[in-house]
């Protein structure tokens, strides 16, 4: 990402950002298709949403089924949540300590689904990604959120 | 911002022999998250220093899992529920 790229420390747990607007745009956007995903009936095989609800248990389908009941509603309701408040806060300087934990799992969330599409695993070779006319977007934006993720989990204070 | 669900399981049908078998959480690496992230969440999440969270994080990616947490089912189904909250592959199981 650009040197005009900058997340800082902040008082209070929070952080001060500086963000391009067309970033900012994207960003927000991207938020708005996750809470789409989430929300999507016809979605439910993607592989992008199985990664962010991923079963409980790995050998024991009841345990799963039974997390999924007990759970389900309330971690899709958080996620629907971060991408409101990131949406909310796209053109903000400033994030307070609960913006800033929305902002990290809400963008870390589309980072999971960008991957999964991508099929990324530890040895693949983004940069090639880039050559290819079909992923290079993608490719694109899942470069620019591990810089963001990572910016913000060194500024942000998690004590 | 909507905080981790608590929800407590209150049917549990479980019979006593099982329900003296405490029950763990196990981290899984994946190729996705960011090292930098999961140290960040496992601070977040267990109050753990910086150094035993990047000890657990290691963990995670040179053995492949860690575990994170134990105790009675319905706070392992907490735990699991806001690590996934946080996108972190997590699951439950009884330590047999």
């Amino acid at each position: 990402m650009s040197a005009r790229t900058k997340i800082t420390t902040s008082s209070g747990g929070g952080v001060d950002l500086v963000l391009p607007t067309d970033v900012r745009e994207l960003l927000a956007s991207l938020a708005k298709q996750l809470a789409e995903l989430i929300d999507d009936p016809e979605s439910a095989n993607d592989p992008g949403l199985t990664r962010l609800f991923p079963p409980a248990s790995r050998d024991d389908p009841m345990e799963a089924l039974g997390f999924e009941q007990l759970m389900g509603d309330a971690l899709r309701a958080g996620k629907r949540e971060a991408a409101a408040v990131l949406r909310a806060t796209s053109n903000a300087s400033h994030l307070n300590a609960e913006e800033t934990l929305a902002w990290m799992r809400c963008l870390n969330d589309i980072r999971l689904v960008v991957g999964t599409r991508l099929d990324i695993q530890e040895d693949t070779d983004i940069e090639a990604l880039f050559a290819d006319q079909l992923m290079e977007q993608a490719a694109l934006v899942y470069v620019a959120l591990t810089e963001l993720v990572e910016m913000l989990a060194r500024a942000a204070d998690p004590t | 911002m909507a905080s981790a669900p608590t929800t407590v399981r209150e049917s549990d049908v479980d019979v006593s022999t099982k329900r003296d078998v405490p029950w763990i959480v196990i981290v899984w690496n994946d190729p996705i998250n960011l090292m930098s992230y999961v140290t960040w969440v496992f601070q977040k999440l267990f109050g753990f220093p910086l150094a035993e969270a990047e000890r657990l994080m290691m963990d995670v990616h040179s053995k492949g899992k860690a575990v994170v947490a134990s105790g009675p089912r319905e706070r392992c189904e907490a735990h699991v529920a806001a690590l996934h909250g946080y996108g972190l592959w997590a699951t439950l199981q009884q330590d047999r």
